[in-house]
């Protein structure tokens, strides 16, 4: 028992002040958990105000998915000319099996060269893109941490590499909503085989579902279902709507905090108006030839992905909020020549296509063009059954990608990698940077974009993050 | 609640400050003189001090709640502000513990502390320079970080002689070289008075640029006579140093676009922060919009964002919606301060509504494509000094809007992609502004 006096109150002033401390914190917690401030007041996806002053508000992320090779795209490496075949032995425990062991350098079977009136490096089988050279910004300085696809595709689509957590489509939906109601805010433009890790890829993770990301089928109906059968009128299928709502509502009564409840309640309702919209937005034979040519559609190496740009066009000019498009198969470990090449001129002139038509049409402004596979490659490849093949492995070390319209510097290149491109050297920033940093673009602060979950208030960069400032303009 | 006892904040937080100051003068006699009356008194000041300081930062943290600060200074304020309720009861917590030595540094701490937190709150309400502002011109010169910032010029289509260099010559030479006053025989209004020289001669000597008159009098010592302005003389500030300094190395041309000399490093940094955009959200203001008409906006169909959580400015979207009507128009007046940016596109929209819409004065952007508005409706958008955006591709407008759209001064983009506008009208527009992106690529 003390009795001094001074001690008593200062244990008194201490706990006095750490409750305070607690008490603003929280209010401060509580202020940012409601993410869209003042403007909500009725469904979740109804736009919301950004938490900053931003340039972009719709996004096309063009994912690569095997994990395209900066060196043979955008970061050249003339210095492996010179490594060429040259073997060499690689161990340690920061490399996979796959990179280590005997290997070889292998050098691009392109050549490269600098394009626009900024002067980046593109290479050869780029043909298109290279006319929209000046409107991108190219970043070198990426690090991703896994080396397996499913691993590496969650980590940058949702911010962690074990899957199950909100993709970045959902967090923004999450915090600045839809611009049209009557579609999806978050919509997925996926190959016909999904990519490694499946739709965990688009997920809503632990936010409401009504922020998860809907594909579009690239093939036959995109939506399966959303006709409604021969012999059912409209008029029939409103009636039967209003009264399966109403028994929904009368359940949902009796289980109020049920969240997935109400996103369905919601997702029949959506179903419907988009039974009116969406059949108009997906169409694209209504687009006039010269835009459909402007993307490659109707060419046979262009066609499959130049539709899905334009789909994607559509979508966002329609108010979708995020639009993911995916391009399969980089994953080069041999015949890099032709994998590479072929993959590279069917997304080249539709890319192309898309940045001139969303330019023209005064949307670049304000959608944000991501390019990005879900790691980047090594400079070398590994001697399998004593054999050489022209390829390369993965490499989380150095993995390029590129932004265009939203607020970023145009015509720059950001970062660098090091000599062979095995390691990134310059502006270096790992994945979570990256995920700050396009929501800071979207107006949105990483730290108070949070949702209460598993006793915490979690974020996409899950503990928070820099922006990396460089590629903002 | 919050936002009440936060405007309380200017008024509570002097009481610390003349408490804390008061119980100092105290301590000071206290020193000289000491007395158990004044322990007491010093020890009551301070803790009153610590309460009063404590309510003044929470009181403080309310006010910054709702917004209209923001930036380091707040933050140096805030942590600051904290740092005297903190710092203050401990001092009155721990003061009977100290040293002799250890109660001074104590005052020191905080007295710097209060300092800090004093000064940076003054800026915030007062603005940086309300120090120095009305304060005689050599202390200003001292304090001074002004670098005049350029505005709406594109950096690289700016004229490094007329955009950069004169101005700054303007500002800190002329005064004493121009034609009336001719010190040293040197006058420097323009290219061929800088071409004649002083009565030493060139300016500029292609063999020792670093030895060149002109930069040898300014790389001179403040207090050498032959210094650059003269002792006393409003001074260079290093940045201007390092631009004239730049034009020089660059053979001191006059007719050169900053575009066409290399920079690089600290020029480029220089140069960047010196062409600042013009940004009207900067310069806008308008009254905070009451949350009943945003309701109100909402029933009615009309989807209106504030372009920030705690700006008072909004970004309305019709895109898409068939009939716009009177109903609609009449109740975005309600906000026609506030409204800076509207987007129309594929809608009803007819030329009479447009005129309407014209009269708010704050647009900066307006998006009116795929709609079936004419010449006759960008007619009426002539007055709309921010508009910076504008777009109206795939519409009927024509030729005709031609010298509507380039009286436009603040224009910034304008798609006119799949219009009637003919390619020398396209042409006319390029030349009479320069800059102006038209959505072409290349
Ligand atoms: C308060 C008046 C004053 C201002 C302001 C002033 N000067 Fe002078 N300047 C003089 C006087 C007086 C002389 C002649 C005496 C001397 O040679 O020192 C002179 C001479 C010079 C000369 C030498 C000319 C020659 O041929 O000998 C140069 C160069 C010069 N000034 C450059 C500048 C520049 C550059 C600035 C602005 C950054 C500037 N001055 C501002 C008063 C001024």
């Amino acid at each position: 028992m003390s009795t001094d006096h001074s001690n008593w109150n200062r244990r008194d002033f201490l706990y006095g002040l750490g409750s305070s401390i607690g008490a603003v914190a929280l209010s401060s917690l509580l202020a940012c958990d409601t993410k869209t401030g003042q403007m909500v007041s009725r469904g979740p996806l109804s736009p919301a105000s950004p938490m900053m002053r931003a340039k972009a508000k719709y996004c096309i992320f063009l994912t690569m998915e095997g994990g395209p090779s900066h060196i043979d795209t955008f970061d050249p490496k003339p210095a492996l000319d010179k490594y060429h075949l040259t073997r060499f032995q690689r161990q340690g425990e920061k490399f996979s099996a796959m990179s280590s062991g005997d290997r070889y350098f292998v050098r691009s079977p392109f050549s490269s060269r600098k394009v626009g009136k900024s002067g980046v490096d593109m290479s050869a089988p780029f043909v298109h893109l290279a006319d929209v050279a000046d409107e991108i910004c190219f970043y070198r300085g990426c690090q991703a941490e896994s080396v397996n696809h499913p691993t590496a595709m969650y980590h940058i689509n949702t911010g962690n590499q074990f899957g199950g957590e909100p993709a970045l489509g959902s967090w923004i939906s999450y915090g600045l909503g839809t611009m049209n109601e009557n579609l999806p805010a978050f919509v997925v433009l996926p190959e016909v085989a999904y990519p490694q890790g499946g739709p965990g890829n688009w997920s809503n993770g632990f936010l409401p579902s009504h922020y998860q990301g809907t594909p579009l089928r690239p093939e036959g109906s995109p939506i399966l279902n959303i006709n409604p059968p021969p012999g059912v009128s409209r008029y029939h299928q409103e009636e039967s709507l209003e009264l399966l709502q109403k028994l929904n509502r009368e359940h949902q009564q009796m289980h109020p905090n049920h969240d997935e409840l109400s996103a369905r309640i919601e997702n029949y309702e959506l179903a419907y108006r988009m039974q009116m919209e969406v059949p108009d937005v997906i169409d694209i034979e209504g687009e006039d030839e010269k835009t459909k040519e402007l993307y490659g559609v109707g060419q046979a190496e262009t066609d499959a992905f130049g539709r899905k740009c334009l789909l994607a066009r559509k979508l966002v000019e329609q108010g979708v909020r995020f639009v993911q498009v995916y391009s399969g198969g980089w994953d080069s470990h041999d015949f890099l020549e032709r994998a590479h090449g072929n993959l590279i001129t069917s997304i080249d002139k539709p890319i192309a296509g898309l940045i001139k038509d969303l330019k023209r049409r005064g949307m670049l402004d304000e959608t944000l063009i991501v390019w990005s596979g879900e790691f980047g490659r090594t400079a070398d490849n590994g001697v399998r059954e004593n054999g050489v093949a022209y390829g390369r492995d993965h490499n989380p070390d150095a993995m390029g990608m590129w932004f265009a319209g939203g607020g970023v510097k145009a015509g720059h290149i950001i970062g660098a990698t090091d000599e062979l491109g095995q390691e990134a050297i310059d502006v270096v920033h790992p994945l979570r940077d990256l995920h700050v940093t396009l929501l800071h673009l979207f107006g949105l602060d990483d730290n108070k974009l949070t949702y209460f979950h598993g006793g915490r208030h979690k974020q996409l960069s899950q503990f928070g993050g820099q922006v990396i400032k460089e590629v903002i303009a | 609640m919050m936002d009440f006892l936060g405007a309380f904040h200017p008024l509570i937080l002097h009481i610390p400050i003349g408490a804390l100051l008061a119980a100092f003068l105290l301590e000071l006699i206290h020193h000289f003189r000491k007395s158990h009356a004044l322990d007491q008194a010093i020890k009551i000041l301070l803790g009153f001090t610590a309460v009063t300081a404590i309510i003044a930062a929470l009181f403080g943290y309310f006010l910054s709640q709702k917004g209209g600060y923001q930036g380091v200074t707040l933050q140096i304020h805030q942590w600051s502000g904290i740092g005297v309720a903190l710092l203050s009861t401990l001092f009155f917590l721990l003061k009977s513990r100290l040293s002799i030595q250890g109660v001074w540094i104590a005052w020191g701490i905080n007295l710097l502390v209060l300092t800090v937190a004093g000064h940076f709150g003054g800026s915030l309400t007062h603005g940086e320079d309300f120090l120095i502002r009305d304060a005689p011109g050599f202390i200003k010169t001292v304090f001074s970080s002004g670098d005049e910032v350029i505005t709406n010029i594109d950096p690289d289509s700016a004229v490094v002689f007329t955009d950069i260099i004169q101005p700054i010559v303007k500002e800190k030479c002329l005064s004493c070289h121009n034609d009336s006053k001719k010190q040293g025989s040197l006058d420097l209004r323009n290219e061929s008075t800088w071409r004649k020289g002083g009565k030493n001669g060139d300016l500029f000597d292609p063999e020792n640029i670093e030895q060149s008159l002109l930069l040898h009098r300014i790389f001179l010592p403040l207090d050498h006579e032959e210094h650059m302005p003269p002792e006393g003389q409003q001074q260079l500030i290093p940045t201007e140093v390092a631009m004239i300094e730049w034009w020089l190395e660059n053979g001191m041309p006059f007719d050169k676009k900053v575009g066409d000399l290399h920079s690089s490093g600290r020029i480029a940094q220089i140069l960047q922060s010196k062409f600042q955009p013009f940004d009207p959200f900067e310069v806008i203001t308008a009254d905070p919009i009451d949350e009943s008409v945003l309701d109100e906006f909402r029933s009615n169909g009309i989807t209106a964002l504030r372009i920030s959580q705690k700006s008072p400015l909004l970004e309305v979207r019709l895109a898409g919606v068939e009939t716009i009507g009177k109903d609609k128009i009449d109740l975005m007046k309600k906000a026609k301060e506030q409204i800076v940016r509207i987007d129309f596109h594929g809608s009803g929209i007819t030329d009479a509504e447009l005129r309407e819409i014209a009269s708010f004065p704050n647009l900066v952007q307006l998006s009116l494509h795929q709609t079936n508005i004419t010449n006759e409706g960008i007619e009426s958008l002539r007055g709309l000094k921010y508009l910076q955006h504008l777009n109206v591709h795939s519409t009927r407008v024509s030729d005709e809007s031609l010298n509507d759209l380039i009286a436009l001064d603040q224009l910034k983009s304008l798609y006119v992609w799949n219009t009637h506008f003919s390619s020398e009208a396209i042409e006319q527009l390029k030349s009479a502004r320069p800059g102006l992106d038209l959505g072409e690529v290349n």
